[in-house]
Order: C-alpha cells, then structure tokens, then sequence
C-alpha cells in the first residue's frame, strides 16, 4: 500500500516534466506527421491521426515506459506501394483500401503480441537489417527530393526516381517557372536548416525542434504577403491539405477488396515492417531510458496492435515506436508513459487550434523534413560502418539493399536472410554444421555454486537463426550479476550475436552486473572490429590469432598497463620450466598463450592449453595459470580443496599432511609432499588463516616456484584479477615465513 | 562412413535391449582413470535407482566425486520474464525449487547404504532447461568421465526425429554413457 502511494506520489511529482517533453515531442510530431502522410500519398491529417491515437492508446495499455508513437519512416515505402497498387491509379481509393490493410494489420500485430512474438526482429541479421533501413531511406529521399524543388508529379519506381533528380535539378533552371522556383527555394533553405541546427549551439535556438523552425519560419513567410496585401505566389497544390473541419471528414477504411491477394500481401508487409521497426525502437530506447527499465515487449506489441487496428478505423497510418522522437522524448527528461498522451494531447490542440496556419505550410518544407530524413537513413556512414565489420558483410548489406530497391521490402530482407546464411555456410565449407544443430537446443547455463556466478556455454554454432536461444537465457539473467559466456565449444559466431552481446554487456555493465565473454580467442577474424565474425580455426592455422584482439585480450592488455607489466598474445612453446610440476607430470603441454609477467618475471599468469591422455582418449584442457617465481627454495608441496577432485592425481606414497591444532584446515584442504616436518614448519598460523578465508586454489610448489590455478576453464579477467591479489599476498606470506 | 555404421548399430541396440547399458565412446586398452561421474537428479520414479547404480559404479571405477544434475523445467517456474517486476518473481521461485530439489536429492543420497556413499564427494548441481539436453552439455563442460542416466520410456521414429531427454545425449554421446534400466 506505501509503496503504491509513493508511486502515486512521485508520479503526481513528474508530471510536469513530462507535461513539457510531450510538448517539445509534439512540436516534432507534427511535421513528422503530416510529412509522413504525406510521403505515403495519404491524406496529410492521416498522420496526425496515428499519433493521437497511438499516443493515447499505447500510453493507457503498453508495456514501455519512455517510447512515443505514431506514424513510422519504415512503412511509408509500403504504404506509398499499397496505396498506389491497391487504388490502381486512383489514390484516395487507394488510401481507402490501405486503411482496410492497417486494421488488419493492427489485429495480426495484437495476435503477434499474444503469442509472445516480442522475439520475431531477433530473428534478422543485423546486416540485412540496416540495408532495409537504407532502402527505405533512399526511397523517401527519391520521392521527397523532386517534391522539395517543387516538381509534385514525378512517380515512378525508386530507382527510377532517384536517376531523375539530376534532371529534375536541371529542369529547374531551363523551364523557369515561378512558382516551382519559390517553393524550390523554401525547400533547400528547409534542408539547410534541418542539416545546421545541431551545428549551431544556441540554448534558445534549440528550445523549438529543427521541423517546427521550419514550419513557424515557412507559414510566417506567408504572412508577410497577407500584411503587405500581396497574393501568396505559392498555389494550392503547393501547400498542405487539410478538410475544413477534421472531426466530420473522417475516412473510413473500405474492406471490398480483403480477399484479393495483393490485399493480403499488403496486411502482411505493413505487419512485418511495423512490428521490426517497434520492436528495435523499444529495444534502442530502452537503452536510453535513465532508470534502465525493461519493456514489456509483447505488452507493447498488444497495445501497438490495437491502436493501429482503431487508428486505421479512423483513417489513421500505422501506429508504431519511432526511435527519433522517442529520443527526444528522453532527452526532455520524460519519466512515464504520460509523456506519449500529452504529446498526443498537444497534436489535437495544434490541428484544432491552428488550422488555418497549417494550410498554409509549403510542401517543399515537409518534404526538406523527409529528405533529411532519408538521408540519415541512408547515409554512406552508415555502409562504412558495415564495411570496418567484415567484406561479407557489405555483400549482405548490399544484396538486400538493392533487392529492395527493384523489388519490395519483403523480397529484400528474404534474400538478405539468404545471402547471410549462404555466406555463413561457404565461410564454414559446411551446411551440416547448421542443418544437424539448429533444432537442438545448444546453451547451458547454470548458477556456480562456488562463487554464485552464473555459467553459460554455447555448442555448435551461434549466429542470427539461433541467437534467440542464448537471449532467452541472458533475459532471464537480473542484470546485476556476473556472467562468464564461454564460447569454446562453439565453433562459429556471427556479427548479429556479436553485436547482440555488446548490447548485453552493456545493459549488464550499467546495473553493476558483468558479462565476460571467454573461449573465443582461439578463434579467427577476418577484420579487428569488436563484432566481426569470428570462426574456429583449425591447430594449423593458429598463429593469425595474433592479428586481432578479443574483448579478452584487450582487456588483459590494458590490464598489463595498469600494473605496468608486458603482455604477450603470442603463442610460445618454452613449456620446459611447467613440466618440474607434479600437475604436469602426465599432461603435456604444448603451448601457452595471452602470457601476462612483470618486469622482473617473478609473476607469470597465462592461459595454457595441455592434453591429458593420448589418441583417442586425448582432451584438451584449456586453463589460465599463475606462476610465481621465488627467491628462496621452500619445501615441495601440493594444496589442494579437499574433495577438488579434478586435480588430485592419486600419487603413491603422498598422503594428506594433518597440521596440530587446524582440525578446520585439515578438514577443508589436502596438504601432500615429501617431506613432512619441513612443510608444517612452514605452514604458520597466519598461512593457514589466509588460506582459510580466501577462495579455492590449487597451489603446489617444485621448491623453486609457485603454481596456481583455479578451474579447469580459461578465467575472465575478473578471476584473474583475484589470482593476482591472492599470489601476491600468498608469495608474501611465503617468502616471510621462509626467512623465519 | 564405418564410424557411422557402427555408432548406428550401438544406438539401436540401445534403444532396443532390455538392460542397463553401458557405452564407452573412447574405449582404450589401458584403462582411462574415470574420477567424475556425472548423474540423472530428475524428479522421477527410476531416479533413485540411477543414483544408486552411479554410486555403486563409481564405487567399482574409484572414481572420487559425483555430481547429481537435477534439471527443472522452465515451465515450473510459471513466471514469463517480461520486464524487472516478473523478473524478480521468477528468481524467487527458481531459489525455491532449487532449494527443493536439493533436499529431494539429498535425501535420496542419505537412504542410501553408507558402505557405498563413504569416501565420494557428493555434488549437487540445479539447471534450468531443456531435459536431457543440459545434462550432456553440462557432463562435456565440467569434462565428466561417466554420466549415468535414467533409461527412456519406449522410443519411436518420431522421437529421434524430433528428440527429447536420452536422444539429445545418444546422438552426441559427450562422455562415456550408462543407462540403467530394471
């Protein structure tokens, strides 16, 4: 019950934070609105109708906290497809038929989000994925283009548009005519605007959102004729559209042609596009979020789905997240949901209020606004991104990219999906490596009952097909504990599941968790990006590993820098000085790596890989070891955890050596070596407490020098770390005690 | 192709025959020390059976240490993890269960002759996942010798097509295998 009235209380408290980011985040809707309504040959109100109903909708049922929805940038390449397709020609009854497709689209969404479907844009390679975006940023930037320099009748397909914007420019200024050059001349101004306003640092400047300057500067431009009694040089059909009272022209979707099969390719489109477009906006907004919540993904998609189905009811577009004005949302310092209803509160007053200034804004300025748009899209920044990952990466991005410009959308992300997969499968020279291990389940994870961490380790493969399974795993993670992913028996990661654990290991890093990824430096990489594919490579190949680091390996480097030690990623084979050890006595040794020594080389820690057993009985163990040089020659002896069954080797004639007085330590630990007297000398009273109150080590000792290990696995750096601490203190009490 | 044949063979025998089972995958003339068997916790009625075979072989093998694997299904849980709240809830309830499936171990451990639990470390170890699957995976990583396993309810086509419990581990075989069956 208190709990409940604080909430009440702290939500009463941020209320007019949020009352105020809703606004700012309704100056941007309203361009956007009427801008994306536009660019999809819908009626411009339709825009605005999806915000409202998707702000209000979504605020009362969804599962996120800090989103803004409304009309999407992804859909208008498909709906601008369906309007003109399913109208034939006609668009109004185009739009009509299009309405009829976003209800349906709406209750296929609402059935997606009963289903628990909030996995489905897991599903798509990260790749693939951002040539779709860049397909539809260059499909509205083509369109928008020629309707910015004031030519309103350019169609076509994509790329057909985009081949005529030179000539579109050229046209400009050889068939002169004067409307066409000012609404022209507003548009560039437009673009330059939207392309400066982050460049200029003006706190008062910034108070008002780019698009709304746009709007407040183009519609107060047609003012200055009004006060100067000039007729405005801009027609009708230059300037926005909107019905003189907007409650009684409402449109209503027509549903005659809901069998038709392009009808139906239409719902399924419109679904995919939204549901991808939502779900990687809450998943990039979530991020944003100061109190790193978690959203509801499939509440979400419920509430999306609904809005979308009484929005087209309307005549509303799609109701979907949208990440820009989501941001926007975040950085005015929106707290709850309330936010999403005032920005859709605010949209209502706007087009109530000022209907009359909203007729008058030019289309060029709405489509400067989407221009810019697209053009963020589509950025070649964002294929040089792509490019730093991995060549098979821009083929990926490519294919779909331009699949999707000749064809559609859903023919581009399915060769996307393809060519990912083909390309996985000639970098591996095996398609049974996927075919036999996709339908099992290949993640374990436990809780290690020694140190409460949690334990996951990946079989196979992981990539794209199957990365919902380790995700299901890390979400039912809290985010403030430790996680060791071990990657050693996987043999192929993918950039979509590389990409996809930063995002983890982030999230886990802000709410004081760790997420370690281990088991991965044996294996290859085509290029030093952090989420470049990475491939098991075969004994032969294995000296590139030194070309590009882990996150492992960097993280072991700087950790040499801090304690001012070298570190050397090569593999060497001087394994001499490890045989003199009783562990090592029967397991061979034949390289370590990732060695890791001071200046004087006293401490050595490495990961060492050692075979036990030959031929077919052989296994490779692989393990990080400490190795402490002493000064002074002590007794030779073995600790080991009483019951670490793992390393006891059952050698003739040692026994466990009882100390006086230690019945816990005798109890806990067995002690073994030759020579009895000299090693309970050397264990005092302030040894075996030390021993007692730290972690599990296997030590042992050939008289000259120490050896520690923990657990038959490589360790992260979190564990490596507290080996250090505990050799140093352990070579310190020794050499003590020794000098005694 | 022979490995195959074989493999195939020793499967089918194992899936067919009326006793208890045991498959070496590495079979060597000199004899490979066998130190840790990993063994089936489920909640079942064969499992105290398969415990007490896993100690009564490790007892035979000398082998030092068992690990009892109890694996709890997800759906046991109730609890969908959707957001911090649900979250929360669904680690209170895996703690419980973990908690109740110890002391169901446990007990089954201590009704046990003392003549073959003395001198054997005694693990517990809970997983959440699939059932049969973790098992495997779980005797790979922690590089068991032996791991010892309940024998399935008759098997048919449509389980090897589509496999659960022991087929997951048959058609990996990580470690040695021993299935016990009355």
């Amino acid at each position: 019950m208190i709990a409940k009235k604080k909430k009440k209380s702290s939500f009463i408290s941020t209320l007019p934070k949020n009352l105020f980011s809703g606004f700012v985040v309704s100056l941007i809707a309203l361009p956007l609105g009427l801008g994306l309504a536009l660019a999809s040959e819908a009626p411009p109100i339709s825009g605005i109708i999806a915000a409202v109903v998707g702000g209000v909708v979504v605020a009362l049922l969804g599962g996120s906290n800090v989103t803004i929805t409304g009309p999407g940038n992804g859909l208008v390449i498909v709906l601008l497809g369906a309007i003109t397709t399913l109208g034939g020609g006609d668009l109004y009854a185009g739009y009509l038929f299009t309405l009829a497709a976003i209800v349906f689209s709406g209750i296929l969404m609402l059935i997606l989000g009963f289903l628990k479907m909030g996995r489905l844009a897991d599903f798509f390679p990260a790749s693939a994925i951002e040539g779709m975006l860049a397909a539809i940023g260059l499909g509205i930037l083509a369109k928008q283009f020629h309707i910015m320099i004031g030519h309103n009748n350019e169609h076509g397909s994509i790329v057909h548009l985009l081949l005529q914007i030179p000539e579109g420019l050229l046209d400009l200024y050889q068939n002169f005519h004067l409307e066409e050059f000012i609404a022209a001349i507003i548009g560039v101004i437009a673009l330059l605007i939207m392309a400066n306003y982050s460049k200029i640092r003006n706190k008062y400047l910034h108070l008002i959102p780019a698009p709304m300057w746009i709007l407040i500067l183009s519609v107060s431009f047609s003012y200055i004729f009004v006060s100067l009694d000039l007729p405005y040089p801009l027609e009708d059909k230059f300037l926005v559209n909107i019905p003189d009272n907007v409650l009684s022209n409402l449109a209503f979707p027509d549903f005659s042609k809901a069998l038709e099969i392009d009808f139906i390719m239409t719902v399924f489109a419109i679904t995919l596009i939204a549901s991808i477009e939502s779900l990687l906006s809450i998943k990039a907004v979530d991020k944003l979020d100061p109190e790193r919540r978690r959203s509801n993904v499939n509440k979400d998609l419920k509430a999306l789905g609904l809005a979308t189905s009484l929005s087209g009811m309307v005549g509303g577009l799609n109701v979907v997240t949208v990440i820009a004005r989501s941001s926007v949302n975040v950085n005015n310092g929106a707290t709850n949901r309330s936010a999403n209803i005032f920005h859709a509160l605010f949209l209502v007053i706007f087009v109530l209020l000022f209907q009359d200034q909203l007729r008058r804004i030019p289309l060029a300025a709405l489509a400067a606004i989407l221009v810019y748009t697209g053009y963020k899209l589509a950025t070649p920044k964002n294929l040089q991104k792509i490019a730093l990952i991995g060549k098979e990466q821009i083929i990926i991005f490519l294919a779909t990219l331009l699949t999707t410009l000749f064809t559609n959308l859903i023919t581009g992300i399915a060769i996307g999906i393809l060519v990912t997969f083909i390309i996985h499968v000639v970098l591996n020279k095996s398609i049974s490596l996927f075919i036999n291990h996709l339908a099992k389940p290949n993640i374990l994870m436990f809780k290690e009952k020694d140190a409460g961490n949690y334990y996951i380790s990946v079989k196979y493969f992981a990539t794209f097909l199957n990365f919902y399974k380790l995700k299901n795993k890390l979400d039912i993670i809290p985010e403030n504990e430790n996680v060791i992913l071990d990657f050693s028996l996987c043999s192929f990661v993918d950039h979509t599941v590389m990409e996809g654990l930063e995002n983890y290991v982030d999230t886990f890093s802000k709410k004081e968790g760790s997420i370690e990824i281990i088991g991965l430096d044996k294996h290859g990489a085509d290029s030093k990006h952090p989420f470049a594919i990475r491939k098991l490579l075969p004994f032969s190949k294995l000296g590139s590993i030194e070309k590009y680091f882990t996150k492992r390996q960097r993280l072991l480097k700087t950790l040499a820098k801090e304690y001012k030690w070298s570190y050397e990623p090569n593999r060497s084979d001087k394994t001499k000085f490890l045989n003199k050890f009783i562990f090592f006595k029967n397991r061979r040794v034949p390289y370590f790596y990732n060695s890791f020594y001071d200046d004087s080389k006293t401490f050595h820690l490495f990961d060492v890989e050692f075979n036990e057993g030959e031929f077919i009985a052989k296994e490779i163990v692989k393990t990080t070891i400490l190795h402490i040089k002493l000064k002074q020659t002590i007794p030779v002896f073995s600790l080991d955890k009483e019951g670490l069954l793992d390393f006891v080797y059952g050698m003739a004639g040692f026994e466990d050596i009882e100390l006086e007085d230690h019945p816990d330590f005798n109890k806990r630990f067995f002690l073994s070596g030759e020579h009895k007297t000299n090693i309970q000398d050397l264990f005092t009273d302030e040894l075996i407490l030390f021993l007692e109150s730290n972690p599990y080590y296997h030590i042992e000792t050939n008289g000259n020098s120490i050896l520690v290990l923990k657990k038959e696995r490589l360790l992260s750096v979190k564990e490596i770390k507290a080996m250090l601490y505990f050799g140093k203190q352990l070579n310190q009490l020794l050499s003590e005690n020794v000098s005694i | 192709m022979f490995q195959f044949y074989v493999g195939s063979i020793a499967r089918k025998l194992t899936r067919k025959v009326n006793c208890s089972v045991l498959l070496l995958i590495k079979p060597a003339e000199k004899r490979v020390p066998c130190k840790h068997v990993v063994v089936n916790g489920l909640d079942a009625p064969e499992t105290p059976m398969a415990i007490e075979h896993a100690f009564y072989v490790s007892n035979l093998l000398g082998a030092q240490q068992i690990t009892i694997v109890e694996e709890i299904l997800t759906k046991e849980i109730h609890v969908d993890v959707e957001d911090d709240r649900s979250l929360k809830k669904a680690n209170i309830i895996k703690q419980r269960l973990r908690h109740r499936e110890d002391s169901r171990v446990n007990n089954i451990v201590c009704a046990l002759p003392e003549n073959i639990t003395k001198g054997i470390k005694v693990k517990t170890q809970s997983i959440f996942g699939k059932r049969g699957y973790s098992i495997g995976h779980y005797a790979e990583v922690v590089r068991a010798d032996l791991l010892v396993m309940n024998a399935p309810i008759k098997t048919s086509i449509w389980d090897r097509i589509f496999p659960h419990d022991i087929e997951y581990i048959l058609s990996d075989l990580p470690t040695d295998l021993l299935i016990v069956r009355k």
